[in-house]
């Protein structure tokens, strides 16, 4: 699971329970660009990303009497954003959940176009330019919401596969194949992107 | 049973070598495999880079409009 590390426990869980505000706050600030990307990433859009975020902090609030130190107050934190991410994706589409049937989650359809450009090579100024992010960004936001879903709990959150499987409601063996395809078409899209950037500084010299 | 893997199933078995949870067995045949494919080895290494590079991305500056009123929520929500 994933250890913020602007967050390592260097806030006073005592204070916190005792309702220190100024503690708190400290904790918004500290912890806020990370809970606002993962919302971000989920949901799609700026408005929802907001909600949830600010959902999340007001839920936080509320239940830090019951925080009981067994994971980190950011893991903690990140559990209750995920949740709340889920549950407004599921308000607007229930099918986020279900077990896949016939053909739709295997990888027909993925095999026949594979980019075999190794931009692996590319100087890394490229890779985390401003345009690659962006790139990075609307690639994912591509994906069916139950591939960008997985992909997101898996590779960024760092949710392990049971734990993907369990806030999700699906086998184990669905979160791997749909983290598989997922994988996949996000690898296919960068690709597509690097290898024009890749064929551009050749060109350049 | 076939002891070698074509790229097809290669492609399917990526993300459970990626993550490590292969059998042994399964494992040495992929090792196998991609000492002799290259363009396999690209789909790997491609693949494990593109993970790695949304992990590192996952920090976004938080506009200062939206932390302001994430605040003020804060503020009137006890």
């Amino acid at each position: 699971m994933m250890v913020d590390e602007n967050a390592r426990e260097d806030f006073s869980v005592m204070a916190l329970k005792s309702g220190d505000r100024l503690e708190f706050n400290r904790l918004v600030e500290s912890t806020s660009g990370r809970i606002y990307s993962l919302a971000l990433r989920m949901l799609g859009n700026a408005q929802d990303a907001e909600d949830v975020m600010q959902e999340t902090y007001v839920k936080a609030l509320r239940s830090l009497q019951g925080f009981e130190g067994r994971s980190s107050l950011s893991t903690w934190l990140h559990r209750i954003a995920i949740n709340e991410a889920l549950m407004h994706i599921r308000s607007r589409k229930p099918e986020l959940d279900l077990q896949p049937e016939g053909q739709d989650e295997d990888l027909q359809g993925d095999e026949n176009e594979i980019n075999l450009v190794d931009w692996c090579c590319l100087p890394e100024e490229e890779l985390l330019s401003v345009e690659s992010k962006r790139h990075l960004n609307k690639a994912l936001s591509l994906l069916p919401d139950t591939l960008r879903v997985v992909f997101i709990l898996r590779d960024i959150e760092q949710q392990s596969v049971r734990e993907t499987a369990e806030l999700l409601n699906v086998s184990q063996e669905v979160v791997k194949t749909r983290l598989l395809r997922a994988r996949l078409k996000l690898r296919e899209h960068l690709s597509e992107y690097f290898a024009e950037r890749l064929a551009e500084k050749r060109r350049n010299g | 049973m076939d002891k070698q893997i074509r790229c097809e199933q290669m492609l399917k078995l990526i993300s459970d070598y990626l993550d490590g949870e292969l059998d042994m067995e399964i494992q040495a045949l992929v090792l196998e495999h991609l000492r002799t494919c290259n363009n396999c080895t690209v789909v790997v290494n491609t693949t494990r880079k593109m993970i790695e590079l949304y992990h590192d991305d996952r920090m976004v500056e938080i506009p200062v409009d939206i932390q302001k009123r994430l605040f003020d929520k804060l503020e009137n929500s006890i």
